[in-house]
């Protein structure tokens, strides 16, 4: 057996001496003196070993086995002092791939919304898509004849059934389920049969947001929305509300930020033309036929909401032109975000 | 709504520039979208009309905001007339068969008028407000029309059967010529107004040719009246036919103002057309208006707006709009409402009206929302975890539409047994069916990449899917959705990551099964582990495999791609593991192998089972190394590598002891397996 083991010695010096690339000098370690080498492989083979010899053998391996973990010491010095430098790697080349997949921009700019309002006390609700009557206009305080009820303006499946064309069906569905304080949003997908183009889809994202509290007031709207263009935009974001009109909110007003892409002053902006705001979105008071549909105390108890298009935030922030690349899937987009 | 400003400087004389008119009008609720210069009528505003407030569809409303904004003055015009002698109810008569459909309707005579021209002025504003002048009796049509929202129609009374005026619904077919030579078969769901030989007029809509005004015209019919909106609205729809007048009567006009404009366009033709305005007027109007009145407490307004509304401020603002004040007190304010205004009915809206023009950015903003725990929402957090997972694995998220491919309807009916949901009004863009999977859309998906040029390709989509459940009842299902180039198993190995990542108590079993759309003998069914289902049927949650060569051909996919299906409602149920920390194990583990070599149809699981069954003692881990077939191993056979990990958790095992346990195990599992040990 301590021949075996001398001829290795011989096998392992000698194959040692002839590597001459820190390549090799690695082959070389894997095959002698890694887990499964060969002084692994001689160490397990003791067990073959006469008892007498054991002793003797045993201490021939580890006198072997420091030898060669000494000489490997002393030939990757060597290498690195000169030899190295000759075959040295191309570390400017890139990385080993590790591709990670892209989360939809819709998605991101969904989760910068939660994020923010989360910040302010605000859970997330979530509703059915498919509607009745009910949620999507009457508890919304929308009369029976009003002309977004056509077929022109909402999709239906039946008499009764239709595809919400807003996320404030989630308000009613909200309030229903429980007793006030409420503050929540609500995010999600809608649909209106619009004629397709660059701005318009007949599937859209809106995120919708309600607060319902004793002494909530049109000044606490103007407040929240306010650190909520701030957290979206940046500090120094500016607020204006202008008197609008929507059916579930009153008094209702149509909110501005600053425009956040506007560089310097007098600098054609493409995305607020130069008029230095933008539009984000419907909000106001909740109507008081909207509380007293579900039952809440519309004496008691104010509330505001807001509804913003998720689309339009998106194609602000980032730049995006038209609305159609957000359900066309191309890569060439998606892996932008 | 188009107005020139120098039109609106008539009733109110601010002194303000266009741009500053503009933005007054628009912090006061009347966005104004656009301002030009008209070569003709100088500035033009072009003002968005919010749809509570089609009275501002009329320049005199405009105005009357702008006083209100401004503090300006507002002034009427004068609607002093001098009247003739002759009595218009002795020259023609007015007869209203369906009151429900015109609530009111007059009809005024003016004699002796001289067809002509217009002046100047009125054809200016005309231009500016973007229609086209005609002649004086049309032109001041028009002109009242823009001017106080208020449709009026000019018959030439001479051509009128009888000088009879009759409205009524329509005859099933019956025929009339338009003025635009637009032949009409109406129904009787259609208003007409009739003289005793027929139609005359769409009534609201257009008036027909034969009673037209001419330049012969002497004695003119003038009508002006208010029709209901959604019967106008219907039957413009019905018929295609549309002009100002419907689009103004759809959504409301003043009942009071249908007498005041009336009596304007008369003055004015007696003005401008030289005519005679007979005494009186013919009115039918089946129930008078009355005047709404509306208490508003001072508190409320405050309390809603977060900030204090001076009383003299609030009356000034309220009567500025044209309301009445009855009364006032400390605690509250009185008014009765203009019939313009029917949008006014409760407290709230006069709270909106002082609100808006006081303007909002006088109300401070005043956060009064108190710290809250937002709840958690479980449904959220699941999307938001599974989407993690799948960036993480290099899967990037798509985005498809709701709507799904009819091929898709037919090929990858997995979820329900009913026919999908569908749209009864699709447009013409789109699929009309709803979807009941995700596969074929993020197929389609799959397959635009691919001719973009795209190679390994790996798209998920993490949203609803639509279930028809009979009786008209549906469910509206989270599902998670893949399409992977790379093939089964790393389809597979998403869904096993998928589970791992939202945290499963059990890991989620894999059933060879036959699935609709997927290939026979690479397709599985997924299931809850544990027991949560899976061998036993019934269980199933999930698909996972490689579509068949038919339906990549049907959808033009090059190389079958793998997918997945997975409901992610029933994820988000199913147990999840209690992250508990375990100590770490203080004593080091000893690994050993094993290759077996077993039949070829020997699937993993049973292999795994047998083994898991056999694991002698202080073994802690089981695992897969590989399987191998072909040479050396005879046709038939396979290769199995497995390797064991033996750990106790209170001494370090001796090789000797870990080498009997294995080579026991190894020799059980050969014999359990029909299976024979291969060298390592």
């Amino acid at each position: 057996m301590l021949e075996k083991l001398e001829k290795l010695r011989v096998e392992a010096l000698e194959a040692l001496e002839t590597a001459t690339t820190s390549q090799q000098v690695e082959e070389w370690r894997v095959r002698y003196l890694s887990r499964a080498g060969e002084l692994r492989r001689a160490a397990s083979a003791i067990s073959e070993v006469p008892s007498e010899e054991k002793p003797t053998y045993g201490k021939a391996l580890n006198e072997l086995k420091r030898q060669l973990i000494e000489l490997h010491k002393e030939k990757e010095e060597r290498l690195g002092e000169a030899g190295f430098v000759a075959e040295a790697l191309d570390i400017t080349l890139p990385g080993t791939s590790r591709r990670i997949g892209h989360v939809h921009p819709i998605t991101r700019t969904t989760d910068e919304l939660i994020e923010a309002f989360a910040r302010l006390g605000f859970a997330v609700a979530d509703g059915p898509e498919i509607e009745d009557c009910y949620h999507n206009f009457d508890a919304l305080n929308i009369p029976p004849e009003h002309p977004s009820r056509d077929d022109y303006d909402t999709f239906y499946i039946a008499e009764d059934s239709l595809l919400r064309s807003q996320t404030s069906t989630v308000q009613i569905r909200v309030m229903e389920s429980q007793e006030p304080p409420v503050r929540v949003i609500a995010p999600g997908r809608c649909f209106r049969p619009d004629t397709v183009d660059a701005t318009h889809y007949y599937c859209f994202h809106q995120i919708e947001g309600l607060a319902v509290e004793e002494g909530v007031t049109f000044g606490d709207l103007k407040a929240t929305l306010t650190t909520f263009a701030r957290t979206l935009f940046g500090a120094g974001t500016e607020t204006r509300f202008r008197p609008s009109f929507f059916p579930f909110t009153e008094p209702s007003a149509e909110m501005d930020v600053s425009c956040p892409f506007c560089t310097s002053a007098g600098d054609q902006c493409s995305v607020c033309k130069g008029v230095g705001w933008v539009e984000l979105g419907g909000c106001g008071m909740v109507d008081p036929n909207v509380l007293d549909a579900v039952g809440y105390d519309s004496e008691k108890y104010t509330g505001w909401a807001f509804g913003f298009g998720i689309e339009r935030l998106c194609m602000m922030k980032y730049g995006i032109k038209d609305i159609r690349l957000f359900f066309g899937n191309d890569l060439r987009f998606l892996e932008q975000f | 709504m188009i107005v020139p400003t120098e039109w609106l400087s008539e009733y109110v004389e601010t002194g303000l520039s266009a741009a500053e008119i503009a933005e007054r009008l628009t912090f006061a609720g009347l966005a104004v979208e656009g301002m030009e210069e008209d070569p003709v009528a100088g500035p033009v505003l072009e003002i968005e009309v919010t749809s509570n407030r089609p009275d501002c569809y009329g320049v005199l409303s405009i105005a009357r905001e702008l006083s209100a904004a401004t503090g300006a003055p507002f002034r009427m015009p004068d609607l002093e007339l001098d009247e003739s002698e002759t009595r218009a109810e002795d020259l023609c008569a007015v007869e209203v068969l369906d009151p429900d459909l015109c609530p009111r309707y007059t009809a005024r005579v003016i004699e002796d008028v001289k067809i002509g021209p217009s002046p100047e002025w009125m054809q200016k504003r005309l231009e500016g407000a973007g229609l086209r002048p005609i002649n004086n009796i049309v032109d001041i049509t028009n002109y009242v029309l823009l001017e106080f929202c208020q449709p009026l129609h000019a018959f030439d009374a001479e051509l009128l059967t009888d000088s009879r005026i009759i409205v009524r619904r329509a005859v099933d077919k019956e025929k009339m010529t338009l003025l635009d030579d637009k032949v009409l078969e109406m129904t009787s769901e259609n208003l007409v107004i009739a003289d005793p030989g027929g139609p005359v007029a769409l009534a609201g809509i257009m008036g027909g040719l034969e009673s037209e005004v001419r330049s012969a015209t002497k004695t003119v019919l003038l009508e002006s009246a208010q029709f209901d909106r959604v019967n106008i609205r219907r039957s413009s729809r019905a018929l295609g036919a549309s002009s100002d007048s419907s689009f103004r009567f759809e959504r409301g006009v003043d009942p009071v103002g249908v007498e005041l404009a009336s009596r304007r366009a008369a003055k004015l033709m007696a003005e401008l057309a030289g005519g005679r305005v007979a005494g009186g007027l013919v009115d039918v109007w089946a129930a008078e208006w009355q005047a709404p009145e509306i208490t508003m407490r001072f508190s409320r307004l405050d309390k809603l707006m977060g900030h204090h509304y001076d009383s003299g401020d609030v009356t000034r603002i309220l009567e500025g709009l044209g309301l009445k004040r009855t009364h006032r007190d400390a605690a509250k304010i009185v008014l009765t409402v203009p019939p313009w205004r029917p949008d006014l009915e409760r407290e709230v809206d006069l709270i909106e009206e002082v609100a808006r023009i006081h303007g909002y950015d006088k109300v401070a903003a005043m956060p009064s929302l108190k710290v809250a725990l937002p709840a958690r929402n479980e449904l959220v957090e699941t999307l938001r975890s599974a989407r993690r997972v799948m960036n993480s694995l290099g899967y990037d998220e798509a985005m498809t539409d709701s709507f799904s491919d009819p091929r898709g309807a037919a090929h990858f009916h997995l979820w329900a047994d009913a026919e999908p949901l569908a749209l009864v009004n699709p447009t013409s863009q789109m699929h009309a069916g709803l979807r009941d999977s995700l596969l074929p859309n993020l197929l389609a998906a799959k397959k635009a990449n691919q001719d973009a040029g795209r190679e390994d390709i790996t798209l998920f989509e993490a949203a609803k899917i639509y279930l028809a459940k009979g009786d008209g009842a549906h469910e509206e299902r989270p599902m998670l959705a893949l399409v992977d180039d790379r093939g089964f198993f790393s389809a597979k190995g998403a869904v096993e990551a998928l589970g791992a990542g939202l945290g499963l108590a059990e890991p989620l079993a894999f059933a060879e099964a036959t699935v609709p759309g997927l290939k026979a003998r690479l397709s599985a069914e997924v299931s809850l582990g544990g027991g949560g289902g899976g061998r036993e049927g019934g269980g199933r949650i999930g698909v996972v495999g490689e579509i068949a060569s038919e339906i990549a051909s049907a959808y033009d996919v090059e190389s079958a791609p793998a997918v997945v299906e997975i409901d992610l409602a029933a994820l988000m149920a199913a147990p999840k593991r209690p992250v508990r920390m375990e100590a770490l194990p203080r004593f080091p583990g000893v690994r050993r192998d094993l290759a077996l070599v077993v039949d070829r149809a020997r699937s993993w699981s049973a292999i795994e089972e047998a083994a898991r069954a056999e694991l002698g003692d202080n073994a802690v881990g089981l695992e897969l190394v590989n399987v191998y077939e072909g040479d050396p191993i005879p046709p038939g056979r396979k290769s199995v590598a497995l390797s064991v990990l033996y750990r106790s958790s209170e001494r370090t095992l001796t090789t000797a002891e870990v080498n009997s346990v294995h080579d026991e195990f190894s020799r059980r599992l050969c014999e359990k397996l029909d299976g024979e040990m291969r060298g390592v």
